[in-house]
């Protein structure tokens, strides 16, 4: 039924992808720190979407589920957004 | 009041023997009440206790009230009266109003859809006694020195923090509220569930009755508020406890503090009002004898109310100096949220167009609650303005408001709920002519206390008491007489419910109800004088039941319940009282989940399978996995408040530790490298299962705890690392207040994950899964997943950003 | 409106009675932020009044023109009939452009709020830091404006308020110029106001701030 490589594959791209932020964050690539943190942002955010999918299995799950999890992370997210909005004048 | 309530409860019983089917017939009465599953009883459990719970808060008000009557009142200190509206503002909200919708969603919404009982009972029972006991907790604060919380039931920061509010009362006062807010969790997730997968067949969601419709809805504002409480309370126990500063610097502080709350706080205030209107949508459909008219816009208004009210909460927030930006967007919002309240108020009104409009108790209930909450809903667009908010902020403008609503528009919706269902609970009548009175003085006593409150727009809120100069003596003095109405008018209502168990058998539907509920239940052949089955056993009236009602006499009795909360209000309590007794709970609590997987694991405690009805949109989930994601949805929402404080507090805070100097970088990816590969070997687990392969499952199953000890024990390596630098006694500082708090709370996810592993094993070395049956290991894996996700989240915004 | 009128000198060092509340309409408290949140108020007043009477006029009407008769109507029908789409849509394009026009006039309102006459570093202005402490307020400006609790200004002055915290979350309201700001530890808040009319008016905290909170009076002298 399973697959055995796709949870591999998974794993050794979310492997990857955390080495890769660990050169980032001790700066071995010597990009500006913006930068930095934009894609390491962007891998951990990459990181996440493929465990929701493989190992949290969200690609196999009917629409249902797949709304309830957006939904929530949506609010989520927008606790972070209302929050941090607010600073500044 | 006392005595009728015991004595209906009693009453009840009494009815009950020999009538539990294949369970043991002579269950003493206290065993049946603290042991009980069984949706129905869990419902009045909840209504009974509610209405214990309103009687302290109404006591509370009433001293306030007294004081307030006349200017330069001694009657209360301040310290006393700033303790009574603190505790009579969170008893009424939170102990109160929003259990009493939760008693009446227990009782009939099962009913209402055609579903045996809720989805999971034992559950059920759980989130009643945490509820229980986090309201004696709260309670008992009271009692300790310094006395119960006295901050405001809004608990504004830094007046909560530990210098300025020594004593133990506001630490068990936020215990009290975690364990409540873990019971209401626990207790939406069972709703939901129960809406979305128990639906007997043609009862779709646009179908649904009125009560359940606004039940739904509101369980899914229950679902993502309350997480937002607990990480707020979660992050000020610390800072009262552990010294951490989330709250006591200014880069967190108070603004933090209400971002939090409030964030969970407007999202409450609508849980509290939504059931209400759903008890008053059917009511008056059902009084006027017309369809609720323009349902399907009424469903989509509520969904949309419910989607508002996370963006609206910095109406609450106007006058702190957040950005113009925001105060603009919140104050649009605000008003926007007004609109599906109109379709709201259409939808009740046009109901009635051509109806045969009859003026029954709960008729009249209903309609006050509509007319009050058009005064307090019109009231509240005042306060979204946020110009008119700068002199309308913390004054008596805003209280009035508020009570409008959820006195009035709540509350008064409930009671219209009690008064249309008790003849469904017990089987007999109340006194029609007591209703009505207690309807007229609640009316004409509520308007009175709470109108002249708009008139005193200049007056402070929480003042203990006010200068004759000022002129607010007249107002104060109305609204008192008002109290000293409509407060003991309430006795009129228990003292009615009380007498309704003698009063006069009623008809299985008195109201002509084409709801559900109503459809299942007979005629009372017996209950007619003498111990007949007039209460059935609080299970309903009559004796005969359709298929579905009947089943609901069949829950099994549990102990686990009440003994695992006990446990957990215990601990939770224990951080007021000490670490023994944290130990002696969790001791307890233990005991309790012990008990409970021990049940399991033997499989006792099944409930007969029911057949598959309305599912949609989750119709190939099964139960228990359709649960955990909506239990995930939660946590979801909990640990981006605590990574979102985390946020804002470093954007706040100059002097925030470069990448490296604070964590060392190599030690968080060593670890982020395990926890991903033991997301691995949990889903390698999961596919040994799925084929067959028993040994398989256990062996990645282990593997996968190995990788949880290894990474649980570098955590405690830089734990203790970063304890160690920490000077005695001082405050800890901001990145490490929510390095430890974050990692802390991740990592008591990750060690209740272990647990869940050991179980697994133990469950999988017997047999207990199969190619057919591994539905526990997958909710396993999507818990444990989630976690690694979170970990996923937190790597890089503590080590490497 | 309100800002021509002049007041009986009587008037304007008696404190507030109850009479005085009500007329509070007429009463010649002149400040700008006092004239324009009024109006503002008055408006939502109007507005308020109409919607509320209409909707519970509805309600009474429905009520009494269809209340059963003794031979009553049929059991509740369960028919969900067509959508009234256009009475719903009617009911919030109505709203939408009532709370629509109340909004832009509050966003004016603000305006005022946060543009004092002539900027927030007007050097012409008194700039005052005012700081909330439990349980009492005290002021502070370069040319020194009084003792504490007591802050005195002279008329038409435009006053510019910093206010702060040294504890807890306080809030500094002064009630009859319609002027309020939280005053949060760490947080500066900017207020202004400028009144014409001299008098003595009362300066509250609203927000909760331990057992001292009603005491934490302070007055506005305006000469």
């Amino acid at each position: 039924m399973m697959n055995n490589t796709t949870p591999l594959a998974v794993w050794s791209y979310l492997v990857v992808a955390t080495l890769f932020e660990w050169a980032l964050a001790k700066n071995f690539l010597s990009l500006t720190t913006i930068y930095t943190n934009i894609v390491i942002a962007a891998l951990a955010a990459s990181q996440i979407l493929a465990v929701a999918m493989v190992f949290l299995r969200l690609k196999y799950e009917p629409r249902g589920i797949v709304g309830l999890a957006t939904v929530s992370v949506f609010f989520a997210v927008l606790a972070v957004v209302l929050a941090l909005g607010s600073i500044g004048h | 009041m006392l005595r009728a309530v015991w004595g209906w409860a009693r009453f009840h019983d009494s009815k009950a023997r020999g009538h539990l089917g294949d369970y043991n017939v002579n269950t003493a009465w206290l065993k049946r009440w603290l042991f009980t599953t069984n949706h129905k009883e869990v419902g009045i459990l909840y209504l009974v206790t509610s209405f214990y719970f309103a009687f302290l808060a109404g006591i509370l008000a009433f001293l306030m009230r007294t004081q307030l009557a006349f200017p330069s009142e001694t009657f209360l200190q301040p310290p006393q009266y700033n303790e009574a509206v603190t505790m009579h503002g969170l008893i009424m909200v939170l102990w109160f109003l929003s259990p009493l919708g939760i008693a009446f969603a227990n009782y009939f919404v099962p009913l209402q859809i055609g579903a045996a009982d809720v989805a999971f009972a034992r559950l059920n029972a759980t989130s009643y006694w945490m509820y229980v006991f986090s309201g004696i907790t709260a309670f008992a604060s009271f009692f300790v020195p310094g006395g119960s919380p006295a901050s405001g039931w809004t608990n504004y920061s830094p007046l909560t923090s530990l210098q300025f509010s020594p004593g133990s009362g506001e630490t068990l006062g936020a215990a009290a509220l975690i364990v409540l807010a873990a019971s209401n969790t626990v207790g939406t997730v069972n709703i939901l569930v129960t809406i979305l997968w128990h639906r007997a067949r043609g009862v779709s969601f646009v179908k649904l009755p009125m009560f359940t419709m606004f039940t739904f809805w509101t369980m899914l504002q229950f679902l993502w508020a309350f997480p937002s409480l607990i990480a707020g309370l979660i992050m000020l126990e610390a800072d009262r406890l552990l010294g951490t500063s989330f709250f006591t610097s200014t880069a967190g502080g108070s603004i933090l503090w209400d971002h939090v709350w409030w964030f969970f706080g407007h999202p409450e205030v609508y849980i509290v009002l939504l059931p209400a209107f759903g008890i008053v949508a059917g009511i008056i459909a059902t009084f006027s004898g017309r369809p609720v008219y323009a349902r399907k816009p009424l469903f989509a208004a509520v969904g949309i109310v419910v989607l508002l009210s996370y963006m609206v909460y910095g109406h609450h927030m106007f006058l702190t100096g957040i950005s113009l930006t925001e105060r603009e967007v919140f104050t649009i919002n605000t008003e926007m949220i007004s609109i599906p309240f109109g379709v709201l108020m259409l939808s009740f009104i046009g109901t009635m167009y051509k109806g045969a409009v009859k003026l029954t108790t709960p008729m009249l209930f209903a309609l006050g609650s509509v007319v009050i909450f058009v005064i307090g809903g019109l009231s509240g667009v005042f306060n979204s303005s946020l110009a008119l908010d700068i002199a309308l902020r913390g004054t008596y403008f805003v209280v009035a408001h508020f009570h409008y609503v959820m006195v009035g528009a709540s509350e008064f919706g409930l009671f219209a709920g009690i008064y249309y269902w008790l003849p469904k609970m017990t089987g007999r009548m109340y006194n029609e002519t007591l209703g009505k009175t207690h309807f007229i003085l609640s009316f004409v006593g509520f308007n009175l206390i709470f109108f002249p409150m708009f008139f005193l727009e200049n007056m402070p809120r929480r003042i203990v008491t006010y200068a004759a100069s000022t002129g607010w003596g007249p107002a104060n003095f109305i609204a008192t007489v008002g109290a000293f109405i409509f407060i003991p008018s309430q006795l009129l209502l228990v003292y009615n419910m009380g007498r309704t168990l003698r009063g006069p058998p009623a008809p299985a539907n008195p109201w002509n109800s084409t709801d559900r509920e109503w459809a299942s239940g007979t005629s009372m052949p017996h209950s007619v004088g003498g111990p007949g089955h007039g209460l059935g056993n609080g299970l309903g009236n009559g004796v005969s039941h359709s298929g579905s009602e009947s089943a609901h006499e069949a829950s099994p009795l549990s102990t686990r319940p009440i003994i695992l909360c006990l446990g957990f209000a215990v601990s939770m309590a224990g951080l007021a009282f000490g670490l023994p007794v944290i130990v002696i709970g969790l001791v307890i609590l233990a005991g309790g989940v012990l008990g409970w997987a021990w049940d399991d694991y033997r499989g006792r405690f099944r409930l007969p399978e029911e057949e598959e009805g309305e599912r949609w949109p989750f119709s190939k989930v099964p139960k228990d996995k359709l649960a955990m994601w909506t239990f995930l949805g939660s946590e979801a929402v909990l640990f981006g408040v605590l990574l979102g404080s985390y946020a804002f507090i470093r954007v706040n805070f100059p002097y925030w530790p470069a990448p490296g100097s604070l964590h060392d970088i190599n030690v968080g990816t060593v670890d982020t490298i395990i926890v991903i590969t033991s997301s691995l070997t949990a889903y390698l687990g999961l596919q040994s299962i799925k084929a067959g392969n028993k040994r398989g499952l256990i062996g990645w199953l282990g593997v996968t705890l190995l990788l949880g000890i290894v990474s649980l024990a570098i955590k405690g390596s830089e734990w203790y690392g970063l304890v160690q630098g920490l000077a005695p006694g001082a405050q800890i500082g901001l990145p490490l207040s929510s390095y430890f708090v974050t990692t802390g709370i991740h990592g008591a996810h990750v060690l209740a994950g272990m647990f869940l592993i050991i179980y697994l094993v133990k469950r999988a070395a017997t047999g207990g899964f199969s190619a057919e049956r591994y539905g526990t290991v997958e909710n396993f894996n999507l818990y444990w997943s989630f976690v690694n996700c979170v970990w996923l989240v937190v790597f890089p915004l503590f080590y490497l950003l | 409106m309100r800002s021509g009128r002049s007041v009986p000198p009587k008037l304007k060092s008696r404190p507030e009675g109850t009479k005085a509340l009500l007329r509070r309409g007429l009463l010649a408290i002149s400040a700008p932020t006092a004239d324009t949140w009024q109006s503002l108020y008055n408006l939502y007043w109007v507005l308020a009044v109409a919607a509320g009477t209409i909707t519970i006029g509805a309600l009474v009407f429905f009520v009494t023109k269809y209340r059963a008769r003794p031979s009553s109507g049929p059991a509740q029908q369960d028919e969900d009939g067509k959508v009234p789409i256009r009475t719903v849509l009617v009911i919030i394009i109505i709203m939408a452009s009532v709370l629509a026009g109340a909004g832009y006039a509050s966003f004016h309102a603000i305006g005022v709020y946060n543009n004092p006459p002539n900027g927030w570093n007007d050097p012409n202005a008194l700039h005052v830091n005012v700081t909330g402490q439990r349980f009492s307020w005290s002021f502070n400006c370069t040319s020194g404006c009084g003792v504490p609790a007591v802050l005195t200004v002279p008329h038409n002055k435009i006053v510019i308020m910093n206010i702060t915290s040294i504890d807890v979350f306080h809030s500094f309201g002064i009630p009859d110029l319609r002027v309020k700001a939280d005053a949060i530890p760490g947080k500066y808040n900017l207020i202004w106001f400028q009144v014409s009319t001299a008098g003595t008016y009362r300066i509250l905290c609203y927000e909760l701030c331990g057992a001292g909170h009603a005491f934490m009076i302070a007055k506005l002298v305006v000469t």
